[in-house]
């Protein structure tokens, strides 16, 4: 299948602990943001699809009943940090086989409604039986990662520092404060070596976005953005030995989207990548191929995935400082690429960015790298 | 308060086996391709093989391959405490609770397989299961 799909509109709301409002409310805001940017009245929306991690059953119906917008298909996705960013594949596919014109994505979850803490996994799995936590499997990762390539806690805190101080110009991030690398080490200990300014902050947030194909680009307005890739992968369930320093899901699904985008790693000029813990960052760009195994501690170490660095990474301050509202991630990390590639991302603008890409991967499972990994490509 | 002591679910009994040497973890061997696994399962994930797997001793003590000492869990787990992936031979990795902390651990140490109670619920039941200590003396 050829890839047809544009991004011609985005919107959000700002990710952070949203208390008194519904979830319906937060989907509904970033709607109407992402109709406006698209330059669309609500009756050009031919399909819905709606990702979301921990909404519940209809999310997409009980956000569009009260915009007028139900009687068409709409479609909810669940895939854990990848529901959003599973939702825009199911709506690239729609498009790219001509089923329907111009679609609707939507990435939301409300995580505050389970009063902090880290998020719930499946109590009847076997290792969550025994205590795993998301935190202790990327600390677990992080300290083999340690034995092996020599990272230090000080290159782990120098995740979140670049990520805070990309943050302090994103107006949607959760967390805006610069820190300094003492401030995060001194954080308190969430699963060592992971303290808590290492691990993205539990909150709520929404994001939409506008796709369509060729044939619907004549029916929108907005700044359209091509989408060149989007891959889909799960894990495979691996009982015995495996390298948990590297993500294999993660790998295995960039070179599918390399692939079908016709790029190399070295094309890419900026990057959403799914930093839920600082040790993620650095796996992930392993994975991604900017570097060779091991060679992230390098990266970080010469700054160079600051947003005025030969990769950058992250410029919207990443799950860590915009947060993580599961679902809602695979699609607000689109709506920074689209901003990054238009030009408008404002003083945190990676320059001359014409190729941007999208990695999402999570899920809490025994057995597996992670349930779901995603990558979009998207180019301008 | 409730004192009953729950044996874990996850696997069902027969998990491990104590003597007077100490506690060994029972796995299972596929009777098609011989990939063995912990715990012993019903569908052999490597070769698709479906029916019950020949119960096989797993050596008494493994290879620490990670760990982290974990300070935030949902309710019922008695934090901190030491969780850990442990090698064992013929492709065998087990996740479990590690006595002690993580300051007397390092990746590499041997450690062997103990019995020992890993939830503790607000209602004052608790939950036994497999868990590892570190080797002594070895």
């Amino acid at each position: 299948m050829n890839i047809d799909a544009h991004v011609v509109g985005v919107g959000m709301v700002p990710f952070g602990k949203h208390r008194e409002t519904s979830i319906e409310d937060l989907g509904r805001s970033a709607i109407l943001a992402a109709l406006a940017d698209a330059g669309v009245e609500r009756d050009v929306i031919q399909e819905t699809f709606c990702g979301s991690g921990y909404g519940g059953g209809l999310l997409g119906q009980r956000i569009l009943r009260d915009l007028g917008m139900t009687g068409m298909p709409i479609t909810n996705t669940e895939n854990a940090c990848s529901s959003g960013a599973t939702a825009l594949r199911e709506a690239v596919t729609a498009l790219s086989i001509g089923r329907i014109d111009v679609a609707l994505v939507i990435g939301i979850d409300k995580l505050t409604r389970f009063g902090g803490g880290t998020i719930p996994l499946d109590d009847q799995d076997i290792e969550v039986n025994q205590g795993m936590v998301m935190p202790a499997l990327y600390a677990m990762r992080a300290r083999r990662y340690m034995y092996e390539h020599g990272l230090t806690a000080e290159d782990l805190a120098a995740v979140a520092v670049k990520s805070h101080a990309a943050a302090e110009a994103n107006e949607y991030a959760q967390f805006r404060n610069p820190v300094t690398v003492e401030e995060v080490l001194s954080s308190r200990m969430i699963a060592d070596p992971l303290t808590l300014f290492m691990c993205c902050p539990t909150g709520d947030g929404a994001a939409a976005a506008v796709v369509c194909n060729e044939a619907g680009l004549r029916k929108t307005g907005g700044d359209p953005v091509r989408i060149a890739a989007s891959a889909l992968q799960s894990g495979h369930f691996v009982t015995g030995f495996k390298d948990i320093a590297f993500s294999e899901l993660t790998s295995r699904t960039a070179t599918l989207a390399y692939e079908e985008a016709g790029i190399e790693p070295t094309d890419v000029d900026v990057a959403e990548v799914h930093d839920a813990f600082a040790i993620s960052e650095l796996m992930y760009y392993e994975g991604l191929g900017f570097c060779e195994p091991g060679g992230a501690v390098g990266l970080i170490r010469t700054n160079a995935t600051s947003i005025n660095g030969s990769m950058p990474v992250n410029p919207s301050g990443g799950l860590l400082c915009r947060g993580h509202p599961v679902g809602a991630t695979g699609v607000a990390q689109v709506a920074e690429i689209v901003w990054q590639l238009r030009g408008t991302a404002g003083s945190r603008q990676v320059a001359e960015a014409k190729v941007g890409l999208t990695h999402c991967t999570g899920g809490g499972i025994s057995g597996l790298d992670h349930g779901a990994c995603t990558i979009h490509v998207l180019v301008k | 308060m409730n004192d009953t002591i729950l044996p874990t679910p996850f696997p069902a009994a027969g998990a491990w086996v104590e003597d007077a040497e100490g506690v060994t973890l029972v796995g299972g061997r596929c009777g098609g391709c011989g990939k063995v696994a912990f715990p012993q399962r019903s569908i052999c994930a490597r070769c698709g093989r479906v029916g019950e797997q020949d119960p096989t001793l797993l050596p008494r003590s493994g290879t620490l391959y990670t760990y982290s000492e974990v300070y935030v869990a949902p309710e019922g787990f008695d934090v901190p405490f030491v969780v850990g992936y442990v090698d064992f031979e013929r492709d065998v990795r087990v996740l479990a609770q590690i006595e002690g902390s993580a300051a007397d651990l390092a990746v590499g140490d041997e450690v062997e397989s103990t019995v020992g109670i890993i939830r503790k619920f607000p209602d004052g039941r608790s939950m036994s299961s497999y868990r590892f200590r570190k080797r002594t003396g070895a």
